[in-house]
């Protein structure tokens, strides 16, 4: 629905008349494609393309529709809801990330719901054995579970009902829900039994977590596959085992309303601060997430890092750059 | 989901699946078996179920050209005609323009 919102918006700007046939017909293209990439199997760029555009419009609807104030309180009361929720022992996401951990499911299904599906976004790491770089390969793991994990987490949804703020991580609509703002290692310890394919994996080079956030998730597939990595001996599974860092897709959405917001202000020193603030959370909940190696939050310091630089940005440095400029000053 | 971790069959399971759903007016479903699967179907060269596999990245391509023509069509025939006959085309227009200020 919000790519129609998008289109439309597109098309009236063009001033180019389009009909109801090649809308619908481009719309129901798109719509299987998603589905069937997201729920199903499909090659990962598309899936990862699919849940960065999801991600993208939700964000848009987001900044137009919301009132100011509202967006930024929004923001700020669901980083702190986020670190609460995941890093208590009641919280609701930590019992779901620690139920799905002692099932011993394979890739944190429990966020699946029978109602509508999880769309997880996953950003996998390579545990590092010796080597510490960052290096994330993306996979993807959608609905394969699926079936297996419907009844298991029927018993959670009441429990994660409840929380529905309209930036809520579960489900809003009839849309497929997103997973919430947290992020955890899929524990080697605990995937080794069921996979089998962890080892000293050498992580692909050119994957480097600095990169834009976009950037990161676009890498190499299964690391199962490395010809030179030793654990190849290893007997294989029939199913790859996809580990890693899963990075919930509403940290995504998050991300973007923040940036998007503060684009729309015009001024282009405010929304590279809040890019590099952004990714500056990014990178440093990333190595809280190897020290840990338990669910963490994934919304809490990027979220405050990139408010604060904003606030900071928009009344400190533009006024001063200005009117630096302006007198002609070289510092 | 990596190609690579399957083996032979089934990868022709998914490719005709693939193929399979294109056929409920999917072209985009079949642009993307084409593309996914070109690689094993043509530039890899050993395994058995590889013509299977051509046959169908094949259809799929043939597939998703077809539809491509027909939607060119269309649009050009509703925008050529949308200025001769307005009260058909109005009703079916989603984005009408609008003039120039």
């Amino acid at each position: 629905m919000f790519t129609l919102m998008y289109l439309q918006e597109v098309f009236k700007s063009y001033n180019i008349p389009v009909d109801y046939f090649t809308i619908g017909f481009i719309l129901w293209n798109y719509g299987c494609m998603g589905m069937i990439c997201i729920h199903w199997k499909g090659p990962l760029r598309l899936q990862q393309a699919y849940l960065i555009m999801m991600s993208a419009l939700m964000a848009l609807v987001f900044i137009k529709y919301l009132p100011e104030w509202t967006v930024w309180t929004v923001l700020a009361v669901l980083s702190i809801w986020d670190l609460v929720a995941v890093l208590c022992p009641k919280g609701p996401l930590r019992i779901l990330v620690e139920t799905a951990q002692e099932r011993n499911e394979p890739i944190f299904p429990a966020l699946i719901y029978s109602s509508a599906m999880l769309y997880p976004y996953v950003l996998m790491t390579e545990p590092p054995q010796d080597n510490s770089g960052k290096t994330s390969d993306a996979s993807s793991h959608g609905g394969t579970s699926h079936g297996e994990s419907a009844q298991s987490t029927a018993e959670l949804i009441p429990k994660t009902g409840s929380s529905q703020t309209a930036a809520s991580k579960y489900s809003k609509e009839a849309k497929p829900q997103k997973s919430s703002g947290q992020r955890f290692a899929p524990n080697r310890g605990r995937k080794s039994p069921t996979s089998g394919q962890y080892g000293a994996l050498e992580q692909s080079p050119h994957v480097d977590n600095s990169r834009s956030v976009e950037a990161a998730r676009v890498l190499n597939q299964d690391e199962t596959r490395r010809p030179r990595a030793a654990s190849n001996s290893r007997p294989r599974q029939q199913v790859v085992e996809e580990r890693g860092i899963k990075l919930g897709l509403g940290d995504f959405i998050f991300y973007s309303v923040l940036v998007g917001k503060a684009s729309s202000y015009g001024d282009w020193n405010t929304t590279i601060a809040c890019y590099v603030a952004i990714l500056i959370g990014l990178a440093f909940t990333l190595m809280l997430l190897a020290v840990w190696r338990k669910a963490l939050p994934a919304l809490p310091f990027s979220i405050f890092a990139g408010i604060v630089f904003y606030f900071a940005t928009r009344e400190i440095i533009t006024p001063f750059t200005s009117a630096l400029s302006i007198r002609q000053l070289v510092i | 989901m990596d190609l690579e971790n399957l083996n032979g069959a089934e990868k022709l399971l998914l490719c005709k699946k693939y193929f399979h759903l294109g056929l409920a007016c999917l072209p985009l479903v079949w642009i993307v078996n084409f593309i996914w699967f070109f690689k094993y179907a043509f530039k890899v060269e050993n395994f058995p179920q590889q013509d299977e596999i051509k046959k169908y990245v094949i259809g799929s391509a043939i597939g998703s050209i077809f539809w491509i023509l027909i939607l060119s069509i269309w649009v050009t025939v509703f925008q050529i005609f949308r200025i001769e006959s307005p009260e058909i085309m109005d009703y079916i227009t989603f984005v009408f323009p609008i003039g120039y200020k």
